[in-house]
């Protein structure tokens, strides 16, 4: 599988360092890759870093969005997150999980085809089931 | 029943918008933004307006400044330079609080389609007239929304035929769209109508009328673009 993570916080950082072993590909994306100079991540070779607008397509698709399997996004606010999250759903295929601050919004996202984990209480057995199936 | 209009950004166009729905009679009409300065301004120059500070993208926020008002219609217009503000503002309006009257700006032509995926269709684009005159005049043509049919993101276009076009010499009454459209036909460039039952041969500059999809806009472009401006 390949995993295409769009911000630098530290939620982010969490579920890709859980991920890292039982995927494919990890592209890094945010509008600095100095975000992710204290990555644990930074050693592995499966992970590559992008930067650049992170709400233009082009950026998104030279950060690999296009061979991407599964799209996860924490971005500077929620409204960032899901606007990313909404550009990036360019096929049926990318399964899009998107992570929030504010859960009142996730019942809306949820009927539009979108995964939703709320930062404040983070259970990600929803993306690791993806995984491993 | 009453209605009520909630305008979502703060800047000069939403204030001569304002000062135009006054002379239709809308008064009851409140502006949020997320700049406390601009809100501050706001409330300092105009004595009958409010303006609130706030996260539209709050649905908390979005019912103290009354987008589910009991006994009132709301209108809820999108008018900040930022497209995520604006398309995220108005899905919360549709899809949370079923709003039937939402009205956005877009900025960038690269959500338009993005827009219009997510039900929010009528959109008023910023650059878009300038931009058609700059790109077309460049060789390129993009389709120019003739007519917006209400409500159903879809419109009337007119595509102006360029000098490498796939399509010229392809017969109009055969034309195959790789997407739902109907073929009007053509207007020649000395403005003599065909009808798309017609079998003439599509020339370069040569104007098509299609009625399609506001989401097939990039692939109407593409299909009728030559090789060298594909």
């Amino acid at each position: 599988m390949n995993i295409l993570a769009i911000g630098s916080k530290i939620t982010l950082r969490k579920i890709c360092e859980e991920i890292s072993d039982k995927v494919d590909r990890i592209n890094l994306l945010d509008t600095n890759k100095n975000n992710f100079l204290n990555w644990k991540l930074t050693t592995t070779k499966k992970v590559n870093f992008y930067s650049g607008d992170v709400k233009k397509i082009d950026t998104l698709i030279r950060a690999g969005l296009e061979s991407s399997d599964i799209v996860i996004v924490h971005s500077e606010n929620d409204i960032d997150s899901l606007f990313i999250a909404q550009k990036s759903k360019i096929n049926a295929r990318i399964i899009i999980f998107v992570i929030l601050e504010d859960p009142s919004l996730a019942e809306i996202y949820e009927s539009l085809g979108f995964i939703i984990f709320d930062s404040h209480n983070l259970k990600i057995t929803k993306l690791t089931n993806r995984l491993g199936s | 029943m009453n209605r009520n209009m909630i305008i979502n950004g703060i800047d000069s166009e939403s204030i001569n918008l304002y000062q135009e729905l006054l002379e239709y009679g809308f008064e009851d009409v409140i502006f949020i933004d997320s700049n406390i300065d601009k809100v501050k301004d706001m409330n300092d120059k105009f004595s009958n307006t409010i303006a609130f500070f706030g996260n539209s993208g709050s649905p908390e926020f979005l019912e103290f400044v009354g987008i589910n008002r009991v006994n009132s219609e709301t209108i809820f217009i999108a008018m900040t330079q930022s497209d995520s503000i604006n398309l995220i503002s108005c899905e919360i309006a549709k899809y949370k609080y079923d709003l039937k009257n939402i009205v956005s700006v877009v900025n960038s032509k690269e959500n338009i389609s993005l827009f219009n995926a997510y039900g929010i269709t009528e959109l008023y684009f910023q650059g878009r007239s300038v931009l058609e005159l700059i790109i077309n005049s460049s060789g390129i043509t993009l389709p120019i929304s003739l007519l917006d049919i209400r409500n159903k993101g879809t419109s009337l276009w007119s595509i102006k035929i360029p000098k490498d076009s796939n399509a010229i010499g392809m017969d109009l009454a055969r034309l195959n769209l790789p997407f739902r459209a109907i073929v009007f036909g053509k207007i020649d460039t000395k403005g003599n109508p065909f009808q798309s039952t017609e079998n003439i041969d599509i020339e370069e500059g040569d104007s098509i009328l299609i009625i399609t999809s506001n989401r097939n806009e990039e692939t109407m472009t593409r299909f009728f673009q030559g090789i060298k401006n594909a």
